[in-house]
C-alpha cells in the first residue's frame, strides 16, 4: 500500500521494457480490491490469495507485508525485502537487471 | 536501509494485544513471534467474556501495571538500574491466579525473575509450578499455542528434562491440534539437540513422523514447511520455484510465463 506511488512510476517508466510487477494480492473482500484497485490506479497483474496466509504467502512461508522478491529474466532469484524497500536502490538494482536482460536479447 | 515499519506496512505480528499487555517490558526474547497467519483458531476457545468479575479484575489489574511498565521504561532512561515494577503487583496477580486467572498464571511464570531476583532455584520452582498449573488447569487458555515456545524459551531456567515434562504434559492435555502440533515441533527441537541420548533420539523421530502424518494443515506444519521450503528454494541465486495462480480476473497464468522478464512479485495488500 505504501509502495503504490513508487510501483506505478516503475510501471510507467518501464513500460517498454522487459520489467513485470506482479502483486501477489492477500486482500479479502474482492469488491471492495476492484474498488480500491481502480481508485489507486493498480493497473498491473495481481494474483488473488484471498487473504493473508493464502496458498502462495503459506508455501513461501511469507511473515510480513509487503516482501517483495526480484526475478532477474532467467528466473533467478536477485534480492528479496521483508517491508518496504529504500526506493533508490530498488530502482538501481531493477534498472540494472532490466539492461542485462535486454543485453542477453 | 530497511524502512521496515512504514506505518502502512504490515509487518505481521499478529499477537494479541491482551498477550502483548501480559508480557509488556518482557524481554526482547521471549516477544512472540507469529506468522503472518491468522491466530489459531483455539485461540478463540477460552475468550473471557468481559462481564466476568474475574476478568474484570484481572483487566483493572493489567491497566495500573501497564501503567507502572510504562513509568518504568521512562524512568530507567535516567536510571538504568531502576527496578521493574513487579513485587508491588506479584500478590494481586497471585490472588487472581488463585480465584482461577490462567492469564495471572501466565503473567507470574513471565515475571517470576523480576519477584526472586537472583535466586535461580525459587525462579526455576515458581515458573514449573505456574506453567504446570496453567496446564492442567486451564488446558483451552486461549494462548496455549503460544505456551510450547515460551517454555523452550526458558533455557536460563528449565533443564531440558523440564521442557520435556511441561510439552508432554500440554500435549496430553490439549484438545487443540494445533497445540499438540506445537508440543510436537517444540519437542522434536529440544529431544535431537547435541546431548540427546538414543532413547531421546528415538522419541523425536516418532514425534516428527506423527506431525507429518497427523497434523497436516496445522500452522505449525505450515511454517515448518516454509522453513523447509525457503531455505532450499527462495534464496538469492536460486532460479524462484514456479507457481501457477489465478488473478483477480480469474486468469489463471504462471511465473515462468514472464521469463525474459525481469519480475519484482510483490506480496502486499489494501486490507
Amino acid at each position: 500500500m505504501a509502495m503504490l506511488p513508487h510501483e506505478r512510476s516503475l510501471v510507467e517508466r518501464l513500460k517498454n521494457e522487459p520489467f513485470a510487477l506482479l502483486g501477489i494480492n492477500t486482500d479479502t473482500d474482492k469488491q471492495e480490491y476492484l474498488t480500491k484497485a481502480k481508485e489507486h490506479k493498480v493497473t498491473w497483474r495481481s494474483a488473488w490469495e484471498g487473504k493473508t496466509g493464502g496458498p502462495l504467502s503459506t508455501k513461501w512461508g511469507i511473515e510480513a507485508y509487503p516482501t517483495l522478491y526480484l526475478i532477474d529474466h532467467k528466473g533467478v532469484i536477485r534480492k528479496y525485502w521483508l517491508g518496504s524497500p529504500d526506493e533508490p536502490e530498488l530502482d538501481k538494482i531493477i534498472d540494472e537487471l532490466v539492461a542485462k536482460a535486454k543485453a542477453d536479447k | 536501509m530497511m524502512p521496515e515499519s512504514r506505518p502502512q506496512d504490515k509487518m505481521l505480528s499478529m499477537v494479541p494485544s491482551f498477550l502483548m499487555l501480559l508480557l509488556a517490558g518482557a524481554p526482547a526474547s521471549a516477544a512472540p513471534v507469529h506468522s503472518a497467519q491468522p491466530a489459531a483458531a483455539a485461540a478463540a476457545q477460552d475468550k473471557p467474556s468481559p462481564k466476568d468479575p474475574l476478568q474484570a479484575e484481572l483487566e483493572s489489574l493489567m491497566t495500573e501495571y501497564r501503567a507502572a511498565m510504562k513509568a518504568w521504561s521512562k524512568a530507567r532512561q535516567e536510571d538504568p538500574k531502576a527496578p521493574r515494577p513487579v513485587p508491588q503487583f506479584w500478590d494481586r496477580y497471585s490472588a487472581l491466579a488463585e480465584k482461577g486467572s490462567p492469564d495471572s498464571l501466565l503473567w507470574m511464570a513471565q515475571n517470576a525473575a523480576y519477584q526472586f531476583e537472583g535466586r535461580k532455584k525459587e525462579i526455576t520452582a515458581k515458573k514449573l509450578e505456574c506453567y504446570e498449573k496453567l496446564i492442567t488447569g486451564h488446558p483451552r487458555f486461549a494462548f496455549a499455542d503460544e505456551l510450547p515456545r515460551m517454555i523452550t524459551n526458558e533455557k536460563k531456567y528449565f533443564e531440558r528434562g523440564d521442557m520435556d515434562r511441561l510439552l508432554s504434559l500440554l500435549l496430553l492435555k490439549s484438545e487443540s491440534r494445533d497445540v499438540q502440533a506445537a508440543c510436537l515441533e517444540s519437542l522434536t527441537r529440544i529431544l535431537a539437540d547435541t546431548s540427546a541420548t538414543e532413547a531421546d533420539k528415538k522419541r523425536a523421530e516418532e514425534y516428527k513422523l506423527r506431525l507429518e502424518k497427523e497434523f497436516e494443515g496445522t500452522l505449525i506444519v505450515d511454517r515448518m514447511r516454509a522453513a523447509e521450503f525457503k531455505k532450499n528454494n527462495l534464496q538469492v541465486g536460486m532460479v524462484a520455484p514456479d507457481f501457477t495462480h489465478r488473478d483477480v480476473e480469474g486468469v489463471e497464468f504462471k511465473l515462468s510465463d514472464y521469463r525474459g522478464k525481469v519480475v519484482l512479485l510483490d506480496f502486499w495488500g489494501f486490507w
